[in-house]
């Protein structure tokens, strides 16, 4: 393991994430100290199936990368959005948005089936697990301290108060996200990528390798299709799709940054879930689709 | 008493990144066109580090409360990592991420074909490689990049490549793509190159081979 390329790694995701995660962190601030639940409440479906899917094309106004998602998520939950919706939003948002759902489509211009596939397969997958989740119980789901500090109205905006709460949150969600960088660079430099597409002997298999690829490497939605790109000569779309869809779902830093706000017991779900249910859809999109 | 050293830490880090920005460094890391926001990341801690020392006497519930030590020790060990470290991959990296054929390469640049041959880049030349039409009506056209030598047990003889890394975003999804140069000479791995030459026959051939510092801007996208 060379440890100037670790290294560069591990700092490179850190640098990167870093203005996402503030974004994201002025977004719950504002969301706490300027939105009423009440609005955002009233503003969504009545069903849970409705609010789900509503929830989880939120990405169209807040366009954050999946970093900058978690401290929305939170901010979210803190103001008595369901935890389903919430979840709904955490998975879909950082692909359901302008700029991701752009970058798909020139990366891929001759394949508007990657682009359809990523879209409508993270559609699907947001909304099945969001409403899953709304037979459990908040408690089952959101971390105590979380709830804790949900009072569901806005606070008067004092500026300390505001400086205050967005720098807790996001010294904490940066120390997070340096572990998640640390590992996800210790794994790029001990696992060669050759030997992961070695293994990739037919589409059940190189579906998982590629959602391996996604989990191990931590990298934007906003840029990944470029990145899956490279591959497109190795795999084929499905196992693209998979990468795509995948990646802005789970991922190491992801996990990390979710342990601050929701029980293991629910990311663990939420992880199987999600990846199940990626190998499911475009294992079978493209076989239908054939 | 916490506010103090979360002041101090985000301080430290706004200014660590300021430096990174200043000395270039940020392009060893991130695509530039991100650079801006890291900057402005940067603005946002020193600001709030200022903030924090003027106002240390006011309530700061959450900082107090929530804010774990360990929290502001893993954010200065960022830091320490590189200031301790050199930074920008190597041809060590090749083994983990393999070597993507010219062929597969995408770049997000425009290629124009109207500039003069010599003031092409690395990526122009990987754009007319790539394509057998493109690289015949370049026959005998001058060629002068940059990049550093990579040599394997698979390298062709009287061949080195010159390489650079392929990133999208950041370090972490860098790809490494290289040209191959017809020489006979020979330079050690990740030795930066300014090769001068012509194209035949498809391939580039070598005239000039000078060694070069590392530049500041390692990358390509």
């Amino acid at each position: 393991m060379n440890l100037q390329d670790g290294a560069t790694i591990f700092l490179s995701i850190f640098v990167e994430a870093l203005p996402f995660i503030l974004l994201g962190t002025a977004v719950a601030t504002y969301i706490k100290y300027k939105v009423r639940s009440e609005t955002i409440l009233k503003n969504l479906p009545k069903s849970s199936l409705g609010k789900c899917a509503a929830m989880s094309c939120l990405g169209i106004i807040f366009p954050v990368c999946e970093c900058g998602n978690v401290p929305v998520l939170k901010g979210l939950l803190q103001k008595n959005v369901p935890p389903s919706a919430a979840i709904s939003f955490l998975l879909g948002a950082p692909v359901l948005n302008p700029i991701v759902i752009i970058t798909t489509m020139v990366a891929f211009p001759n394949n508007p089936e990657i682009w359809i596939a990523r879209v409508g397969i993270t559609f699907a997958i947001a909304v099945i697990i969001g409403y899953i989740f709304s037979f459990a119980k908040p408690e089952e789901i959101i971390k105590p301290q979380i709830i804790a500090k949900s009072c569901g109205h806005t606070h008067k905006p004092n500026k300390i108060r505001a400086l205050d709460h967005f720098f807790a949150e996001a010294i904490t969600m940066l120390s997070i996200i340096t572990v998640g960088a640390a590992i996800a660079a210790l794994s790029q430099t001990l696992i060669p990528r050759p030997f992961l597409i070695e293994l990739a002997s037919n589409q059940l298999l190189a579906i998982i390798v590629m959602m391996t690829v996604a989990f191990i490497i931590s990298i934007c939605s906003t840029t990944d299709a470029f990145f899956a790109l490279a591959y497109s000569h190795i795999f084929g779309s499905s196992a693209l799709v998979a990468f795509l869809v995948y990646g802005p779902m789970i991922d190491m830093k992801i996990l990390l940054m979710l342990n601050n706000v929701l029980t293991k017991r629910a990311i663990i779900h939420i992880t199987l879930l999600a990846t199940v249910l990626t190998v499911i859809s475009t294992y079978t999109w493209y076989n239908l689709a054939l | 008493m916490k506010i103090k050293y979360a002041a101090i830490s985000i301080g430290l880090l706004g200014i660590w990144l300021l430096k990174l920005y200043i000395n270039q460094d940020l392009a060893l890391l991130i695509l530039p066109r991100y650079n801006i926001l890291v900057l402005l990341g940067a603005v946002v801690f020193i600001v709030g580090s200022i903030a924090m020392f003027k106002y240390r006497s006011q309530h700061w519930h959450e900082i107090d409360h929530h804010v774990k030590p360990i929290s502001l020790g893993i954010i200065l060990m960022v830091v320490v990592v590189e200031m301790t470290t050199t930074l920008g991959l190597t041809s060590n990296s090749v083994g983990q991420r393999g070597q993507t054929d010219l062929e597969d390469v995408v770049l997000n640049h425009t290629f124009n074909i109207n500039i003069k041959s010599e003031d092409r880049s690395f990526g122009d030349w990987i754009h007319i490689l790539k394509s057998k039409d493109l690289s015949k009506k370049e026959e005998g056209s001058k060629v002068n990049i940059v990049g550093f030598a990579y040599t394997d047990s698979n390298t062709d003889p009287e061949t080195i490549n010159l390489s650079r890394f392929l990133i999208r975003c950041c370090a972490a999804d860098a790809q490494f793509v290289s040209i191959p140069i017809k020489t006979t000479e020979v330079h050690p791995n990740d030795q930066w190159l300014n090769v001068k030459g012509a194209i035949k026959d498809g391939k580039i051939v070598a005239e000039t081979i000078t060694q070069i510092p590392k530049p500041k801007i390692q990358y390509i996208d």
